[in-house]
């Protein structure tokens, strides 16, 4: 398989010697959908964010299939085929739902017959957001920013989407929806990273899962192999806290 | 009465341009920048210098259009000077403000009251401190209502000139930040940088495209003040507290705030001046601004504190 997206020994964080992405490696093949769990502060969020431009890096090496695109500026890395929907305030809400599709398209400097053909598809998939348009972005519910987020991020047409707590805030519903949509967009050929605090929905939509611990990623394997995986509580909750480390 | 809401409306028409620009320097640079009165005054004095090089250089005399006091010499001025004054704050940027951008809001407005004080000095060390003018031509005022009408209402041509060149340009404005792609962006800037660093925007591109629009808009409000007052060097510094005013009446980071607020402010001053004076009228402006604040502590289009 071709490897859409890899990270290699990673470091990163907001302050300069104060990493919090220690060291971390990952391969993304292109076509699956990878999830990174693990718990609180083990620096999944600034994981995903590092590899968006958003976070500083310092040391390691990221890799856009064959493309090296360690400290790009992360508006550059649009345009490279790299999307990034953060987890909250995704979508520019004091502009309407076309305002934000639009903009996306046209920050592509295609013509505008190109803009167009880019909309169209999105819409399609997106039919909620086709049929309301002229509605500004701040006046949707929750599921509904999370859509929009994701079809701004697909108007680039994107190799990868990267996302950041996609359920997060979501009734159990509304994480149902998103889920259905990360594999629609995972089937129409974009390869799908996604960042999950709800461990039952990454098992449930990933092909493959990472579990972080302390900025550094313990196990990477199957969801199938992890649903019954002792290691998946040990490393959250902290049972048998005396035994040794049973990880890669 | 109606003589205060002509005039009020006149002062609030250069309030407003000046306001527009310190809104958007404020919502997508994140700082108060305290040197935006000295852009007007530059936008002003250039636009002279301009008008007189004109003059000088082209032998065109400022032969007024009737029935305004100019000719089309200080609209090209004004043309020069908001360009001048559009690259003079890029180069201000870059000297100053590019480098302190990672200090913080505060480093940046405490360097924008030094820049102020330099600006200021600079405009006084160059063209002196006398008074000038843009034209020595008298203006007849119209007429728009009789004396019998509550008090009547008469404007002069270049104060109708005004009026109307700053409502097509908040149009223009309102309409280049509504459709262009570059307007959109700045406005997806101004309320979430990051995300719309992911989105693809470009943020130096953002910044540059507001200094130059504030700046060319501090220009235009500049020569308006010229032309409707006089050119004096303390012109940034006696507009800045109003131009502060009416950013934060209007809500900060809105267009059509800073205009309402830049019309209120000078409608409140043009009242204080015929009510109890003119050394009050600044105080008039703050008497409203609080007033609306214990209201709408947001502004009166603002949404976010």
């Amino acid at each position: 398989m071709t490897v859409a997206l890899s990270v290699e020994q990673l470091e990163a964080g907001y302050e300069p010697g104060l990493p919090i992405v220690r060291g971390a490696s990952l391969c993304v093949q292109a076509g699956e959908i990878v999830a990174i769990i693990g718990p609180n502060g083990a620096g999944k969020s600034t994981l995903v964010k590092a590899v968006a431009g958003l976070v500083p890096i310092g040391a390691g090496r990221v890799m856009l299939g064959e493309q090296d695109i360690t400290r790009l500026p992360a508006h550059q890395m649009v345009h490279q085929g790299l999307a990034f929907v953060p987890q909250t305030e995704n979508v520019f809400a004091n502009l309407t739902i076309a305002e934000n599709l639009e903009l996306a398209a046209a920050l592509l400097k295609h013509g505008r017959a190109e803009r167009a053909q880019r909309l169209e598809p999105v819409y399609a998939m997106f039919p909620d957001l086709a049929r309301q348009r002229t509605l500004l972005a701040g006046r949707l519910s929750g599921g509904q920013r999370q859509m929009l987020a994701v079809a701004r991020a697909l108007i680039a047409r994107p190799r990868v989407l990267m996302l950041d707590e996609p359920s997060a805030g979501l009734s159990p519903k509304l994480v149902g929806q998103v889920l259905d949509m990360l594999r629609s967009v995972r089937d129409a050929g974009v390869t799908v990273l996604l960042v999950e605090q709800n461990v039952k929905a990454a098992l449930a939509v990933a092909d493959r899962v990472a579990v972080l611990v302390e900025g550094r990623e313990r196990i990477v394997a199957a969801s199938d192999e992890l649903r019954s995986d002792a290691r998946i509580a040990e490393l959250y909750l902290g049972r048998h806290a005396g035994a040794p480390a049973a990880v890669a | 009465m109606l003589q205060i809401l002509t005039d009020g409306l006149v002062i609030g028409s250069v309030v407003s341009l000046g306001a527009i620009g310190l809104s958007l320097t404020f919502s997508i640079l994140r700082f108060s920048n305290f040197g935006h009165g000295e852009l007007l005054a530059w936008g002003a004095y250039l636009a002279l210098t301009a008008l007189a090089m004109f003059a000088a250089v082209g032998g065109v005399a400022a032969a007024p259009m009737a029935p305004f006091s100019f000719g089309w010499p200080l609209l090209a001025a004004m043309g020069v000077a908001a360009l001048l004054v559009a690259l003079g704050v890029l180069a201000l940027d870059w000297l100053l403000f590019k480098r302190l951008r990672r200090q913080g809001a505060i480093t940046l407005v405490i360097a924008s009251f030094g820049a102020a004080l330099a600006l200021r000095n600079l405009l006084l060390f160059v063209y002196g401190g006398i008074p000038q003018y843009y034209s020595q031509e008298l203006q007849i005022a119209i007429a728009l209502l009789p004396r019998s009408v509550w008090g009547g209402m008469r404007i002069t041509p270049d104060q109708l000139f005004v009026l109307g060149l700053t409502a097509v340009t908040v149009v223009a404005l309102h309409l280049f930040l509504k459709l262009s792609t570059l307007g959109r962006a700045m406005r997806a800037t101004s309320l979430n940088p990051q995300l719309a660093r992911v989105a693809g925007i470009d943020p130096e591109r953002v910044l540059r495209a507001t200094w130059v629009i504030g700046g060319m808009l501090a220009a235009v409000a500049g020569v308006f003040a010229g032309l409707t007052v006089q050119l004096r060097p303390t012109l940034g510094l006696d507009l800045l507290l109003p131009l502060f005013a009416a950013v934060i009446l209007g809500g900060i980071g809105s267009v059509w705030g800073a205009v309402l607020g830049g019309l209120i402010v000078g409608l409140a001053e043009s009242a204080a001046v015929s009510v109890v004076g003119a050394e009050y009228r600044a105080a008039a402006a703050f008497a409203v601004l609080i007033a609306i604040l214990l209201i709408r502590p947001n502004g009166l289009f603002g949404e976010r504190a």
